[in-house]
């Protein structure tokens, strides 16, 4: 059974750049645009790899990672994040917040296939 | 017959309704009805307190044992009234600036705030006062007894429980409408309102027995005045110096009583009441002394030899069977010595609480005045106190002098001890010389004759001064004998007392006040009584006399030191060429000198203190004092020291608000950096990935390729607006910008603006209503980058608006010059919290992609900024709004 | 009241007219005193023989109509005087 990766992402493009690379390596991608219920999406989902990108409308990534990591049933399920504030600062927020890896965009195809096969197989 | 029941009933009621008139008049003063309460008619009825029990019913036995002598008790006053203008106007005005509340602290307060002297003049005022207190009771209980003969025959006992009585009714409603408030002048409105009813009870009483005697036992005025002729006072016979003291004594006794300076001087709520009064109580005094000779005679004549004449005003209706007349008689009498006896323990009790009590309890209060109310309390306490104390005090010396002959002669007595206040008060008010030393010598000496040529020796022989006294003098040196001083003998006893008295008060007084130098407080205080007229009337230039310029040199000394001082005045007496080392205080020399004493004390104050002396302007004397004293420049330093800090935080904290401000600056910096880099970032990052898909991914479809090639496309178009508008922002933000300023017509560059933004890239055609004719309006701005601003607008509407049917209107109005340009669109319009923000930069209303940086409303905002206009979200309303408002053609010329 | 040429505004030597006036009723207010004082002290100069002396009846009109007189005096006075200014210009410095 293939694995399952949940994106939560707003850009439309860029959900599909990341969809597009994902399903090629043979992962089942589910999308979610909106940060208000992402973290009720995750719940739902039980994805095995979360790619969650910082800024959100409704609620922010740091917010969402968070919350995720105060559930039991969350909390050891493995998160990328994304971010287009590529600032030395931003990686430091979000490493705080409990996410295993981290990576600013734009991104190489490459890296991000890697690191999400990396995240699954821990 | 008149019964001693009926006759305490009639005096219960007559005092009830006193108590009624009172407790009307304190209430109709708390509602405010203060003009009735406060005539001139009020204020000339009240002063008829200097009638008492005493003229009432003694005037008539006067007249009857020696003549015309009684009418110099109602001469003197009249004179004093005569006088109003240079004397009682000073006085009253004096009175009420400097907020006197007695004699007593009229005289403290004239030297130098001495409690000493207002403690002496207190005591003088009681001794003098509580003999009288007794003879109102002895009056009382005398009219009883005529009204019920068996009362005279009863014993002491009756007459003294009667008193006793009369004193306890009298000190509580002296306690109740004297001591309900601390009025700070001192006023009492019921008290006053009852003393002025009791005046037209005393008048009307004593003239309906007069009118009664001449028109009906006499049978007319003429028949009156040849019954006159024929009695045994037919000739002129008067005692020659007890004419003329009489008159002083009585003048001085109006002016120095308790009672009546409180009325007169006190009491007064106006000074235009005066000018009544001046005719007005003169008027009074002569009809309450018109008929007494009348009286006097037909008393003589048609009663028994044994009568008293003290009592003919009861006794002759009461022989003619006239009951009712005799009864409002009595009440005359009755109302004369009540009346007397409330005042007169209002204005004791107000001195010994004030000059005596107060400051022995402050000193032995460890507390100090620190605690107001307390004070409040204690002051009121202390006054209900002393009226009782005072009241009681007259009753028991009417018990002690069991209410025998020597009472009757206490009258005048009593006035020539008060009257000695009369030198140090009229040398208070009219000479700037009196000093505080000479005042208390004038006194003491005044008051110490009076005691021993007087006062002592009127208990009669034997009761203080022992025989040998007074026949031989003490230890036998017969020049000191108390009736006949340096052996002048042959004088009548009273006259000899005044003369001695007052020659020697006006010698110490005199001769004292020119050897001794006065304290500043007490030149202020002289300056302030003397020139009142001056000092209180409308402001005027600095002006002024030389003796000004003393009062200036003493406070100048004070504090710029007396070398300097010195210095100064005579340099200025040269160059004006005065004679002396004190200069004319000229208005040249009264800025110098205020300069001068600025430099010192600070400008306000060296103004006060100058206006102060020169009657320029009111301050009051302790607020001078508190500066002009030593400490003075300490507490000026201190304030500068506080200056100085209040400064010195005034800057850190300006720093604080500076500091701030550049945080928040570079908080906004980063905030702007970082969106910028999200901005830019996310477009690069679409364009990145979809690259390496089309590099990196073989077998591709064609149709996927094309597909992805045009996502980059258009993410690199999106990218590149970004940073047109990033540049546009800071040129235009940086005032870089030039305009192009063109004429045009509005119409024209909205239809340009709609041309370019009306339609989306579906193809669509957005609806746009317009009024071509309200937009014939000839422009002078930069045309671009004014259709840059409505082409946002525009295209915001079309990409936000959710309306089913979108379309968006634009009306063009006028207001005063300005032109205002609406854009109204159908939809939901823009939530409060986003209306805050939507002209931010990267503000978006929401989050789809609508392919702006959220840089557009920024940018329209600093473009009309430029162009001297606004464009701005209009609150409310269906749809959003936005309104541009571009200034006038004048105005826009100018940009 | 002449101080140096440098005071201001030294007090004009003519007044108008009812400065003047009311100058002179501010006299007659301060004279009044004295005069009625001599007027009541004239008795002491009166003849006081028994029975060629001046009838007790005269001396009581008389005294009674000075001081009718003086009511009159004080009326007129004071609705004079009260009509004026409340400052008394005359007082000394």
């Amino acid at each position: 059974m293939n694995k399952q990766v949940l994106l939560v992402e707003d850009e439309p493009n860029i959900i599909e750049a990341i969809s597009f690379i994902l399903s090629r390596d043979g992962w089942v991608v589910k999308t979610h645009s909106n940060g208000a219920d992402a973290v009720s999406a995750v719940l739902d989902r039980k994805p095995d790899v979360l790619i969650l990108d910082a800024m959100l409308p409704g609620k922010s990534g740091y917010d969402i990672l968070r919350e995720l990591r105060a559930d039991p049933a969350t909390r050891k399920l493995p998160v990328l994040m994304l971010t287009a504030r590529g600032q030395v600062k931003d990686r430091e927020i979000a490493e705080r917040a409990g996410c295993d890896a981290f990576m600013s965009k734009p991104f190489s195809n490459a890296d991000m296939l890697e690191t999400v096969r990396s995240l699954a197989s821990k | 017959m008149t019964t001693f029941n009926i006759l305490v009933a009639v005096c219960a009621c007559y005092v009830l309704f006193l108590f009624a008139v009172a407790f009307a008049a304190d209430r109709m003063a708390m509602q405010g009805h203060k003009p009735w309460l406060r005539s001139p008619l009020i204020y000339t009825l009240s002063l008829s307190i200097y009638c008492t029990a005493w003229t009432f019913y003694g005037a008539v036995g006067s007249a009857a044992r020696t003549g015309f002598e009684y009418l110099t008790i109602y001469l003197g006053p009249t004179l004093v009234m005569v006088s109003w203008w240079w004397l009682l106007r000073k006085l009253i005005r004096i009175g009420r600036t400097q907020r006197i509340t007695s004699i007593a602290d009229l005289i403290s307060s004239r030297y130098g705030k001495s409690n000493l002297l207002a403690a002496g003049v207190t005591l003088l005022a009681v001794i003098g006062t509580t003999p009288y207190i007794a003879l109102q009771l002895q009056s009382v209980t005398l009219s009883f007894s005529v009204f019920v003969p068996e009362a005279s025959t009863a014993p002491d006992a009756q007459n003294g429980t009667l008193a006793l009585y009369l004193s306890i009714g009298l000190a509580v409603f002296t306690v109740l409408f004297g001591t309900r408030n601390l009025d700070a002048k001192e006023r009492h409105d019921g008290v006053v309102m009852a003393i002025a009813v009791e005046a037209v009870v005393k008048l009307v009483a004593l003239m309906s027995v007069g009118i009664f005697v001449v028109w009906g036992i006499s049978g007319g005025a003429s028949e009156a005045l040849a019954r006159i002729d024929a009695s045994e006072f037919g000739g002129w016979q008067i005692d020659r110096s007890r004419w003329t003291g009489l008159i002083f004594l009585s003048a001085a006794a109006f002016l120095c009583l308790p009672r009546t300076f409180q009325v007169l001087v006190v009491e007064n709520s106006n000074e235009g009441h005066l000018r009544t009064a001046s005719w007005a109580f003169p008027l009074y005094l002569g009809l309450m002394s018109l008929f007494v000779v009348p009286i006097a005679v037909a008393g003589l004549d048609l009663l028994p030899e044994d009568a008293n004449p003290d009592l003919f005003v009861l006794t002759i209706p009461l022989h003619f069977g006239q009951d009712s007349l005799a009864m409002l008689s009595f009440l005359g009498g009755f109302s004369s010595a009540t009346s007397m006896v409330i005042v007169a323990a209002i204005a004791l009790s107000t001195m010994v609480s004030n000059h005596i009590v107060m400051p022995i309890w402050l000193r032995l209060s460890t507390r100090g005045a620190s605690v107001s109310g307390d004070v409040r309390h204690a002051v009121l306490m202390a006054r209900r106190v002393s009226i009782v104390a005072v009241v009681m005090l007259g009753y028991l010396y009417y018990r002690a002098s069991s209410g025998g002959e020597a009472l009757a002669a206490i009258g005048l007595v009593s006035f020539c001890g008060l009257a000695q206040v009369l030198p140090a008060m009229l040398g208070g008010i009219f000479w700037r010389g009196a000093t505080r030393a000479g005042a208390f010598a004038g006194l003491t000496a005044g008051f110490a004759t009076w005691l021993y040529t007087l006062y002592l020796p009127s208990f009669g022989a034997g009761s203080i001064l022992p025989v040998s006294v007074i026949e031989f003098g003490p230890f036998g040196v017969d020049w000191l004998k108390p009736d006949a001083l340096f052996g002048i003998s042959g004088l009548d006893r009273l006259m000899h007392a005044l003369l001695w008295s007052m020659t020697f008060n006006v010698a110490g007084f005199v001769a004292v006040s020119l050897l001794t130098f006065p304290s500043p407080l007490e030149r202020l205080q002289a300056a302030q009584f003397v020139n009142i007229f001056d000092h209180s009337a409308s402001t005027r230039s600095w002006t002024g006399g030389v003796g000004q310029a003393e009062d200036l040199m003493v406070m100048a000394q004070r504090i710029l030191g007396a070398e300097e001082a010195r210095a100064l005045f005579s340099r200025h007496a040269r160059l004006q060429g005065a004679k002396g080392d004190l200069p004319y205080p000229s208005p040249d020399f009264l800025e110098v000198l205020e300069r001068e004493l600025s430099s010192s004390v600070g400008a306000a104050t060296a103004h006060a203190m100058v206006g102060q002396i020169t009657g320029g302007m009111a301050v009051s004397v302790e607020d001078l004092m508190a500066v002009a004293d030593e400490t003075a420049q300490m507490l000026e330093y201190s304030a500068r020291l506080k200056e100085k800090s209040e400064e010195l935080s005034r800057t850190a904290l300006e720093l604080r608000n500076a500091n701030q401000k550049l945080t928040r600056l570079s908080i906004q910096k980063d905030a702007f950096l970082s969106q910028i880099s999200h901005e830019l970032r996310t477009p690069m990052t679409s364009i990145r990935a979809f690259s390496e898909i089309l590099r990196d991914t073989d077998g591709l479809q064609s149709a996927d390729q094309s597909r992805y090639a045009s996502i980059i496309h258009d993410e690199a178009q999106r990218l590149t607006r970004l940073l047109d508008d990033l540049l546009d922002l800071s040129v235009v933000e940086n005032g870089q910008v030039n305009l192009n300023l063109r004429e045009g017509m509005l119409g024209d560059v909205l239809d340009r603006a709609v041309a370019s933004a009306a339609i989306g890239e579906d193809g669509a055609r957005f609806r746009i209503d317009r009024v071509p004719e309200d937009e014939t309006i000839l422009l002078h701005t930069d045309l671009d980058r004014l259709a840059q601003v409505f082409i946002n607008l525009i295209s915001n509407a079309r990409k936000y608006c959710d309306a089913p049917d979108p379309g968006l209107t634009i009306r063009v109005s006028r207001e005063n010059s300005a032109v205002i340009i609406d854009f109204q669109d159908n939809g939901s319009g823009i939530s409060p919290e986003a209306a805050d923000m939507i002209f931010e930069k990267f503000a978006r209303v929401s989050d789809q992609k609508a392919g702006g940086a959220g840089l557009g409303l920024a940018i329209c905002r600093q473009v009309m900024a430029r162009l001297g206009g606004s464009v701005d979200l209009v609150p409310g309303g269906e749809g959003a709004t936005f309104r541009v408002v571009l200034p006038g053609p004048r105005a826009m010329a100018a940009q | 009241m002449t101080g140096p040429a440098d005071r201001p505004g030294p007090p004009p030597v003519f007044h108008e007219k009812r400065t003047y006036r009311r100058r002179r009723l501010i006299d007659a207010a301060r004279i009044a005193p004295v005069a009625v004082l001599f007027l009541w002290l004239l008795p002491l100069i009166w003849p006081q023989t028994e029975g060629t002396g001046l009838r007790s009846a005269t001396a009581l009109v008389y005294i009674f109509t000075v001081w009718a007189l003086v009511i009159l005096c004080n009326l007129v006075l004071s609705r004079r005087l009260g009509s004026g200014p409340e400052r008394d210009e005359d007082a000394p410095p």
